[in-house]
């Protein structure tokens, strides 16, 4: 199988330039071959590799650790794709443009140009050319081994090495300077798709069947963990061989869990898993809302990041009790939407304090926190219809339908209809049998949650009319929306959900069928006898073989 | 007020900021206990306050940047034909030849920094009756006005008789073009004023309640509207000289205060501090939470000018308020404190409009909290 045949067929419908498929033929073949061989083995446990796109948060990282945070990224990303509820999975049909490789291929030419310029390149390159004014191998094939082996995750293979230091040699004849010449090979490097696509390699197992090699190990761990590339114990351990010792694996794996950049991991899986994403183009509508901004919208998005860190990470916390925590962080800023108080210790407008919301409150847990109430509304009004949708979506996993092409309203915008509150007009747009199917799901949910409107102020009446929060979510009812939390908290498929979420983050795709059957049984009982504790999930996962054992199974 | 419903209001619907203090105290309280009330507010708006009528300026208004320009470089001397071409492009020609427009001893010098280097414009005056403000002095005089709100006879403002004929400073029932510009611009970097009415058992008739300036260590913030955010957190600056506090009572809704002085430190723009002798405000806390109403005293006549004259060359273009004859106007209709020595009057009678949502205040938690400030951290 060619390369096109692969980005053609079981991984999507990819257009990619000439000038990317030329390096692609050239350096991925044996990643392709070793695919191909996976189709035939026996079935166990485990899928398929999926060869995905670098996300934006993935391939920002990747910059600011192998480069440092001084190098800027200038240039436009392609959009991330959404697939199955998370981007992770997108990411392995995403495809890149003609114009998508040109903004890729712009930037890696910024980022070259800042590394070698001179104020930057003495900390990258130690050693220096015999003549400035003259290619180098020796000290070009020191930098781009160095540099390459964390860009692609893994050592370079000796032809392209070899094209990249020919690159050198040929750049660097032709402008009579060797950092010149280097910027080609860099730009080179940043532009391939080893480095734009995650490809993970596998090999032959014990049992017949295929696994990821030590390198494809390190990459799917430093990226579910950390959100980036390998660092180089990780990469020193996948050359040697060592990451199929199971004890060293562990140690390597613990080692990760214990590092800070564990939250970078943790923060971007839930980034996902909440489409976060998405307030990059939220707005609301600021004659009805001038209290939101952009600034707001940033804090809002922080302030469940920094709770779902405090919670899982620094505290060990129940997964399931972020739906009724009351210990979140706040910004005066943000104070201003909640209506509290919030003192730090310099008064500054973006000084984030950590913050008790006071028992009683009908706020509790990160649904009733203004990242998920924004984030699931419209501009000028709030959705009880798109909360529950994204409730039952993207924390219990079930799939609910789009709505049909001619859904009518006119029973709604009927002049002589005072529909005050939301359930108002959600009771009669659902007299219609045929909406009332799919909103019977979302509403009652999405209800709850309107005492907060669509920037999360808290309001107890709509248009003069109190407004009734209380509802059922399968089986269990609830008056308001900290009821709807911990209906959130006791529903078994809460954690289910999550455990299926996780390892399809993971492994950027659904599960197969024999790893679904895995993750229901084993795994989620494993969660649950660990309290549902994220971190012990994690090093589960990393831990399983599953985790590592390619099949070629669909899904 | 119970507990319950204080709850409710503070962590609820939220139209109305409370302090903390008041948050505090309300929740050890027994459920069913009365409990005072705190509000906090930030002022989102402080200017003079104009209550313009067409009786006010007989005579006509003081003349747009095209007449003062055209007027002053006649007073330089300029021929027909010099003026005309000046005055083809008064944005670029207007700063230097109005900034240098002073003489002494014949050499040309700031007009800003010595207003008497040019003979009194003797600007339009207000000649109405009706005006802002509150009877300082207790006399019913000539140049006093009755109130239009309270009806109150007696009432002594003249700062807006100074300012009541600049077209920029008319404002009734809006603030004017110019001292809401001059509020405006440097809210971003001043130091917001916040207020406190502590003590409230009554919001309608009160007797005992206490009304508070502070000022924050940080400027207001924004919101899209470009107005001040309710609901902020504050820090409250503890500087001894910043915390103005006097007793009041709340009749009809109506806060008003006993006498007082009050001071604050404002901005160079503005005017660097704002201190009243002699102070009295009346405020109303609206449906909405938002609290409106006048501050009036004697104001400094050295602030007063320095106000007006800030700006310079770019706010005189801007305004059309001719920066020497404010000078002079505040020299002749100064009616407050004498200075024997000086032998002329170093205040005069004002009211300013304030405008302000609900915030919340703390104060520094390595600092003791000040007698006067009734913000506590939480």
């Amino acid at each position: 199988m060619g390369l096109w045949d692969m980005l053609n067929g079981n991984h999507g419908k990819r257009l990619l330039g000439a000038a990317f498929i030329g390096l692609a033929a050239v350096f991925l073949t044996p990643a392709i071959k070793a695919q191909t061989a996976v189709a035939d083995t026996a079935q166990v446990v485990g899928g398929p590799v999926v060869m995905r796109r670098l996300t934006q948060h993935e391939y920002r990282n990747i910059i600011r650790d192998v480069f440092g945070p001084s190098i800027a990224l200038t240039g436009r990303f392609e959009p991330d794709t959404r697939a199955d509820e998370l981007i992770a999975v997108g990411a392995g049909e995403a495809t890149i443009t003609a114009s998508a490789f040109e903004n890729y291929d712009r930037m890696a030419k910024g980022i070259a140009a800042q590394v070698l310029d001179d104020d930057h390149r003495d900390q990258y390159i130690s050693c220096k050319p015999v003549d400035k004014r003259a290619a180098d191998q020796k000290c070009a094939r020191q930098f781009i081994e160095s540099f390459g082996r964390f860009l692609f995750r893994r050592p370079l293979k000796e032809n392209e090495l070899a094209a990249y230091l020919k690159a050198n040699a040929d750049a660097t004849a032709l402008v009579h300077d060797f950092y010149a010449g280097l910027r080609v090979s860099l730009a080179g490097l940043l532009s391939a798709p080893q480095f734009l696509y995650r490809q993970e390699q596998t090999e032959p197992d014990n049992s017949g069947a295929r696994r990821l090699t030590g390198y494809g190990m390190a990459s799917r761990l430093s990226f579910l963990l950390w959100n980036s590339v390998p660092d180089n114990q990780l990469l020193n351990a996948a050359a040697k061989g060592e990451l199929k010792d199971p004890q060293i694996l562990t140690r390597q794996i613990d080692r990760m869990l214990a590092s800070p950049r564990l939250e970078e991991g943790v923060r971007a899986f839930f980034e996902d898993m909440l489409a976060f994403d998405n307030f990059d183009s939220l707005d609301k509508d600021s004659e009805l809302y001038p209290a939101f901004s952009r600034d707001v919208a940033n804090d809002a998005r922080e302030q469940t990041l920094r709770t779902i860190v405090d919670h899982l990470l620094s505290r060990n916390g129940d997964y399931r009790d972020l739906f009724t925590t009351g210990k979140t962080f706040l910004t005066p800023r943000l104070g201003t939407i909640y209506g509290v108080a919030v003192e730090t210790p310099n008064g500054l407008v973006n000084e984030w304090t950590p913050y008790n919301i006071p028992a009683g409150r009908p706020q509790a847990g990160i649904l009733t926190q203004a990242s998920f109430l924004m984030l699931y509304s419209h501009p000028g009004r709030s959705s009880p219809t798109l909360r529950g949708k994204a409730l039952r979506e993207k924390i219990l996993c079930q799939r609910v339908p789009d709505p049909p092409a001619n859904v009518n309203f006119s029973l709604l915008e009927a002049r002589g209809n005072e529909y005050r509150t939301a359930r108002q007009r959600l009771d009669a747009h659902t007299s219609n049998p045929a909406c009332a199917g799919c909103h019977k799901i979302m509403d009652p949910i999405g209800l709850a949650l309107e005492n907060f409107d669509t920037i999360s102020g808290y309001r107890a009446a709509e248009n003069g009319a109190p407004i009734n929060a209380s509802g059922r979510l399968d089986g269990i009812n609830y008056t308001d929306a900290a009821g709807l939390g911990a209906a959130v908290h006791d529903n078994p498929q809460a954690p289910t959900c999550f455990v299926r979420r996780l390892y399809a983050y993971a492994v950027g795709r659904q599960a197969t069928q024999g790893e679904g059957k895995w993750l229901d049984g084993e795994l989620r009982e494993q969660f649950s006898s660990d309290g549902y504790r994220v971190r012990g999930l994690l090093r589960r996962i990393a831990l399983s073989p599953q985790f590592y054992r390619v099949t070629a199974e669909a899904r | 007020m119970t507990k319950a419903a204080l709850m409710k209001h503070a962590f609820g619907s939220m139209a109305r900021g409370l302090s903390l203090c008041a948050l505090v105290t309300a929740l050890v309280l027994p459920s069913d206990a009365g409990a005072s009330e705190t509000r906090g507010f930030v002022v989102s708006w402080f200017y003079p306050a104009m209550y313009a009528t067409d009786a006010d300026c007989p005579e006509g208004l003081n003349p747009k940047v095209e007449g003062l320009f055209e007027r002053i470089l006649k007073e330089e001397g300029k021929s027909p034909s010099e003026i005309a071409k000046l005055m083809e492009n008064i944005p670029r020609n207007f700063d230097e030849i109005a900034t240098n427009r002073g003489r002494i001893n014949g050499k040309p010098v700031n007009v800003y920094l010595n207003p008497t280097s040019v003979p009194d414009p003797r600007i339009k005056i207000g000649q109405g009756k009706i005006g802002l403000g509150f009877n300082l002095d207790g006399k019913i005089g000539p140049s006093d006005f009755t109130d239009p709100e309270t009806h109150e006879k007696g009432v002594d403002n003249q700062l807006s008789r100074i300012l009541a004929c600049f077209e920029a400073t008319r404002g009734t029932p809006i603030r004017g073009l110019w001292p809401g510009m001059q509020w405006d611009a440097p809210r971003d970097t001043m130091p917001a004023w916040l207020i406190q009415i502590s003590g409230i058992d009554d919001v309608k008739n009160d007797d005992d309640v206490s009304i508070s300036f502070y000022r924050a260590t940080a400027p207001i913030l924004r919101n899209a509207k470009g107005d001040p955010q309710a609901n902020m957190t504050f820090l409250v600056d503890t500087t001894p000289r910043y915390q103005n506090k006097v007793h009041g009572r709340i009749k009809d809704g109506m806060i008003l205060s006993d006498v007082f002085e009050f001071f604050l430190a404002a901005d160079p723009y503005i005017q660097p501090d704002f201190n009243f002798k002699k102070a009295r405000v009346r405020l109303r806390i609206e449906s909405n939470g938002t609290l409106n109403g006048y501050i009036g005293g004697y104001a400094s006549v050295e602030g007063a000018y320095l106000g007006a004259a800030a700006g310079e060359a770019g706010e005189e273009a801007f305004s059309a308020v001719d920066v020497p004859g404010i000078y002079y106007a505040l020299q002749r209709l100064a009616d407050g404190d004498v200075d024997s020595k000086a032998g002329k009057r170093t205040t005069i009678s004002a009211t300013y409009r304030i405008d302000a949502v609900p915030a919340f205040f703390t104060t520094p938690k390595d600092k003791p909290e000040p007698q006067t400030a009734s913000a506590s951290p939480q």
